[in-house]
């Protein structure tokens, strides 16, 4: 006879529970903040988005409902990916930005002209679609296979490639340009 | 490697030693502690709180206020058609409201039983000029004789056969609704319903003895002539080569209306054709409105504008 599913209690979190998350919390922060920065190209945007993922991922994490993932890092990962694709859109909408990522933390020896390039891919990145900027971001800087992307965006592998496509034709172009 | 890739990896290269701020890794700790103290957000369709919820709710009310105004809106329908039409009168549908309105339901009269032959109809309220063989049905005056109608008020002989307008008539204000177009002089007919003038007709819709679908509302903007008549009334039809006439000249649309069955009229008719439209109402439902003998020519306004 099969045991019924043990539901974990529905009050305040056990303190083994939360030590875990804490671990997991320290363990993924400098990957989701590369990524989120990376994604976002601002690293006071990326913050924001770290902070709030992790907050979604913890009520997420609670739910009895919830089939926690022995790795939690895809998890995470596909979590501050869409997060940082709302943030974008809404980004967009209010066509507002701060701080570039190759502002605040580029090392000072950098050469002028490699800061001015980042500037521009930066500028190109932010005029594409979100849903390419995104896919190409997590492809070229991320260095995620197609299937992890597809995981990360919910969508098929083949709607990844063509994004991916799509996104790079356009850089190409004002690259030749 | 072109050139698009070289910034990539450039870009790859810069932010590949980028590292969390230590305060952000220590507000999203105390943050992830501060919530677990607290009960989790429980979702459920009928929790009225969460995000969830709230868009399933937000879907139920929203149809609960389609329907309700659907309902709404066929409650209000269905008590108008009620108000317009409270005895199931028969008014057409879809009247215009202010003639509805005006059509008072008039109690229909009670139909004394016909123990007599229907072809020799006896004398009856609402019906002046009996002609037959009858015995029991004492010969009246024929219509159009004005002096025999009005017999408080002989007048000198008058030539039998003109229209009963042109005879002198007793003239009666109407009396309770201002027509549009001046209510002629009124005979006084026995039967009839003086008061009637200057009132709106009565609109109805009605199959002739041919299969003819005839209303008064299809008929607006013409003059239309209620002939009262029955089949056996030798002078109802002695009427018809003026009628004809005017129908002529005038192109007034005549309906003439018999108290007789279908049969009765199909086998009357047969040796004295009726020219115009001609309606069997043997229940009287029609005449209950149109009541006496005569004619009642009606406007262009649907108004009664005599009853002769």
């Amino acid at each position: 006879m099969r045991q019924a599913p043990q539901q974990p209690s529905s009050g305040p979190v056990s303190a083994a529970e939360l030590e875990a998350f804490e671990k997991t919390v320290t363990a993924s922060a400098n990957r989701l903040y590369r990524l989120a920065a990376r994604l976002l190209g601002s690293t006071s945007d990326a913050e924001d988005v770290v902070q709030e993922s992790y907050f979604r991922a913890f009520a997420t994490f609670r739910d009895p409902t919830f089939e926690r993932p022995e790795n939690p890092l895809p998890w995470l990962i596909t979590v501050v990916t869409r997060v940082a694709l709302n943030t974008l859109r809404e980004r967009k909408r209010r066509s507002a930005r701060d701080t570039a990522w190759h502002q605040s933390r580029l090392k000072s020896q950098q050469a002028v002209e490699a800061r001015a390039q980042l500037t521009e891919l930066s500028g190109w990145l932010d005029e594409l679609p979100e849903d390419q900027r995104v896919a190409l971001v997590l492809k070229e800087l991320e260095g995620l296979s197609t299937s992890e992307i597809a995981t990360a965006l919910g969508c098929s592998v083949g709607a990844v490639e063509q994004r991916i496509f799509r996104a790079r034709n356009a850089l190409k172009r004002r690259t030749e340009s | 490697m072109n050139e698009l890739d070289q910034r990539f990896a450039r870009a790859r290269e810069e932010t590949e030693g980028l590292e969390a701020p230590s305060t952000l890794v220590h507000g999203i700790l105390e943050g992830v502690r501060s919530r677990a103290s607290q009960p989790p957000q429980v979702f459920s369709p009928l929790d009225p709180v969460g995000e969830r919820a709230s868009f399933a709710w937000s879907w139920v009310v929203g149809l609960l206020v389609v329907v309700l105004v659907g309902l709404a809106i066929n409650v209000v329908a269905a008590l108008r058609h009620e108000a317009r039409n409270p005895a199931g009168v028969g008014v057409m549908e879809g009247l215009p409201a202010d003639l509805a309105t005006a059509v008072a339901p008039l109690p229909t009269a009670p139909v004394p039983a016909r123990a007599v032959d229907a072809r020799r109809p006896v004398a009856m309220p609402g019906r002046v000029v009996v002609v037959g063989e009858s015995p029991a049905a004492p010969l009246a005056a024929p219509r159009p004789v004005a002096p025999v109608l009005q017999p408080k008020e002989p007048l000198p002989a008058t030539p039998p056969g003109l229209p009963p307008v042109k005879t002198t008539a007793v003239s009666k204000p109407p009396s309770e609704v201002a027509p549009i177009e001046p209510p002629m002089p009124v005979m006084q007919v026995p039967g009839g319903k003086p008061e009637l003038v200057g009132q709106v007709a009565y609109p109805f819709v009605a199959k002739t003895i041919d299969g003819q679908r005839v209303s008064l509302r299809d008929l607006r903007g013409k003059i239309v002539m209620i002939d009262v008549i029955s089949i056996g009334c030798g002078f109802c039809f002695s009427e018809l080569p003026d009628l004809k006439r005017i129908a002529k000249k005038t192109g007034v649309v005549i309906i003439g209306i018999a108290d007789d069955t279908e049969a009765d009229i199909i086998s009357g008719t047969k040796r004295a054709p009726y020219p115009f439209f001609l309606v069997a109402d043997p229940e009287r439902r029609l005449l209950a409105h149109y009541p006496g003998a005569g004619t009642y020519p009606i406007g262009e306004s649907r108004r009664v504008r005599a009853i002769g």
